[in-house]
Order: C-alpha cells, then structure tokens, then sequence
C-alpha cells in the first residue's frame, strides 16, 4: 500500500511515520466488514430501476424532458437549447471581455502580439475569460448559500449558473483538468441545489456539506484569476 | 489484497468496455457493472456498516454511472469516476437516514476492562469501530478508503476532488484522533 511521493509538500505526512500500530491497523480493516457481495440481487434490482431509463446514447438524446426523479434529475437535461445559442452567448461574453482588454492592452508592449494569436488559441482564450466570469459568480452564489440565504432568486440564478456550466463543460478551451473537475463538482453541487428547492429545505444541508466535503469554495477562489 | 491492481484500469483497457456501454451492448453494461461492484458495495458497507444500505447505495450508484456514462471523459480513471459517484450516493442517503448518530457508542458508558485477556480484543475493537464512527466525515472518509479499503492518496484525491496532501493530511488527523481516544487502551494494541 505505497503512495506516490511526487508534489509532496515540505511538511506533508506521507503517511508512513504516523501509521497506527499494526495491532490497531489490523482490527481497523476489520471495521463493519463486508459479507459477500449480492451482485445478482442488486443487478436485478438496477435492472428494474433502470427499465423506463435506459441508457441513452449520444446521438440519441431526446429533444423533450424526462419527467423529473431523483435519478434522472441530476443527470444532464435530455433537452438542450440549439448549441449555437449556448456557446454564442459565451462568446458573446468573452469577446466583450477580450475587446475591452484588447483596448487596455494595444497600449501597452503586447498589444502587437496579440494580434498574433491564432483563431483558436483565442477562440480557447475567450472561452476561458468566460469561464473566469463563471466561477466568480458561482462563487457568490455558493457563498450565499453558506450564510443561509435562501429564495427563488436563488434558484433562478442557480439554473442560469447550472446551464451555463454545462456549457463550459462542452466548450473548448476549458482543457486544464482541475478547472473542469471543478465544474464537474460544480454541475453536482447546482443539481443538488436545485433538487433540494424542488424538496423540502433539510436537504439543502446535504449541499453546503457537500461544498465542504469537496473543498468546492477554496477551489473556486483558486480558480479564479487575480482581478476578479 | 487485489485492489492495488484493480484500481489500475488505464483509460486504453477501459475506453473499449464504455464505448460498447454506450452503443447499447448489453453485455457490456454487465461486464462494467462486475468489474466494479465489488469496490463500490464495499466502501458503501464499509462507511454504513449496514447491508440494506449499502446494496441501495450501489444500485444507485450504477443507475447514476449508466445514465451519465456518456459524459463520462477519461480524465480520471473509469474507477475514480464510479467511486465518486458512490461516495455522493451514501453520503446524501446516510444524512437522510441519519443513523450515523444512532450507531455511535458512548465510549464513558462502555463496560469495564475485562480481567481475562481473552475479551480484551474484542472490547478494543469495538472501541475502535466506535472511535471510527465518531471521526468527523472528511476525516473518516479518507481513513476507511485508505486503512481499511486500501485506496492509495491519488484515488481517494480523485474521487474526493481534494488535492493528494490533502488527504494525506486528513488520513494523519484520523489517525491521531484515533490514538488519541484509545489511549486508555495503548498496553493492548502495542
């Protein structure tokens, strides 16, 4: 039971000069030990689950919405607004943000490099800046959320930051695998929200510890560029 | 135990097994299904310590995996993918059954060191079930993957979302919480 050492922090416990006692380390991998596992009872039982559900295929998305369940509901909407209108709002968004740093920048030493830049490495660029955007709003929406703010606008803003996730989560440009890890959590994290407002209000404690559990607020601020 | 090398599933041998999942081969969602249940039923009876859970919890675990298979991106591994799917389902079922609170041993009422050695480990090791109850989740989490399920940092990192110090960090805090509330019992586990 080796664990890789690499990017190991000064200070940082690799796990070999605190483990327990082989005496406790031994009782612990005894802790609630499992019988046999039931594989065909629990096959059968996601078979049954799973027979007004069936896997659906890429091409093969339906165009209306599944009734919502607690299954179905957090996955990806099997409805979509026509591609174009996502990643054009994006865009949008971006190139807005890119022509005001542009007018910043052509006074400045770089601004003839920019100019240099090939079509999709700016494409990646702007897609990036909105992603930037992104997640300093969700920021403050999950902050929010943490203080116990609660209501309809909430949820409004909730379902724009959750379609706009899943665009970035399509789009290109968001390659660098922590960030869309975090949109990946994020994507839960808004789906749960959203469930819990459809639910009843306990549930929404399930969400701010899941943002605890997965460090979702220290990620996001991570995340985030410097000037946002 | 095997685990170390099943967990290793690189992204060629499983990237074959998800695209015939997703053309709708039906043996092949069996075949996902039996390379991976065992891990998931486990960790789930691991953290609830209850069988009717658990094989909940792996139903909708695999439920979830086939209805999001398709978004599924190879980033992480087939298996860190599934586990964090896992690890989402038992911890929003066990809020909701909130029976963590109803397995935890009140640890001053427990009965007194038996004078023979021959209950001695069985007492310990109910104390160390309760010390374990009783880790805060985060902490808990990560000690039953890594002591007891044998998930190496990077695994349970990527399951988690966290940095691998971070787990490394919380798997140290477990275990000197724990030896800090067996202390009474160090003459037997040394």
């Amino acid at each position: 039971m080796s664990d890789e050492k690499d990017g190991q922090a000064v200070g940082e416990s690799d796990g070999q000069e605190d483990q327990l006692p082989e005496g406790l380390s031994r009782l612990a991998r005894e802790y609630h030990e499992p019988p046999a596992v039931p594989r065909e009872a629990i096959w059968a039982r996601i078979r049954s689950a799973r027979v007004d559900a069936p896997t659906v295929r890429p091409s093969d998305r339906p165009t209306v919405p599944r009734p919502p369940d607690r299954l179905t509901a957090t996955a990806r909407p099997s409805f979509r607004l026509p591609a174009w209108i996502g990643i054009a709002a994006l865009l949008a968004l971006g190139v807005a943000v890119g022509r005001w740093s542009l007018g910043a920048w052509r006074g400045s030493p770089e601004g003839p490099q920019l100019a240099a830049v090939d079509q999709p490495a700016h494409e990646g660029a702007v897609v990036r800046v909105a992603a930037a955007e992104h997640l300093s709003r969700t920021e403050t929406l999950l902050t929010a959320l943490r203080v116990g703010e609660r209501g309809p606008a909430l949820e409004a803003q909730a379902r724009d930051l959750l379609l706009t996730t899943r665009f970035l989560l399509d789009a290109r440009g968001v390659s660098e695998p922590r960030v869309r890890a975090l949109l990946e959590d994020l994507e839960l994290i808004l789906v749960q929200l959203l469930q819990a407002q459809a639910g009843n209000g306990g549930e929404l404690d399930l969400v701010t510890d899941a943002l605890e559990q997965r460090d979702v607020l220290p990620r996001l601020r991570l995340a985030l560029p410097p000037t946002l | 135990m095997g685990l170390q090398t099943a967990v290793l599933d690189p992204m060629t041998q499983r990237a074959p097994l998800v695209q015939r999942v997703l053309d709708g081969d039906p043996s092949a969602e069996r075949e996902l299904y039996d390379a991976h249940v065992d891990r998931v039923y486990r960790l789930a009876y691991r953290l609830t310590g209850d069988g009717d859970q658990a094989a909940e919890y792996t139903q909708d675990t695999f439920v979830r995996v086939f209805d999001r298979l398709g978004e599924f991106r190879g980033e992480a591994a087939l298996s860190t993918w599934i586990t964090s799917i896992a690890l989402s389902m038992v911890y929003s079922g066990m809020r909701k059954v909130r029976r963590l609170r109803q397995r935890e041993t009140d640890l001053d009422d427990a009965a007194p060191m038996p004078a023979t050695g021959r209950r001695a480990e069985p007492d310990l090791k109910r104390k160390l079930a309760a010390a374990i109850d009783a880790l805060p989740e985060g902490y808990r989490t990560v000690f039953v993957m890594h002591d007891v399920e044998g998930y190496t940092h990077q695994e349970i990192a990527g399951a988690l979302g966290i940095q691998d110090g971070t787990s490394k960090a919380q798997l140290s805090r477990a275990r000197a919480k724990l030896r800090e509330m067996l202390a009474e019992f160090e003459g037997e586990w040394r």
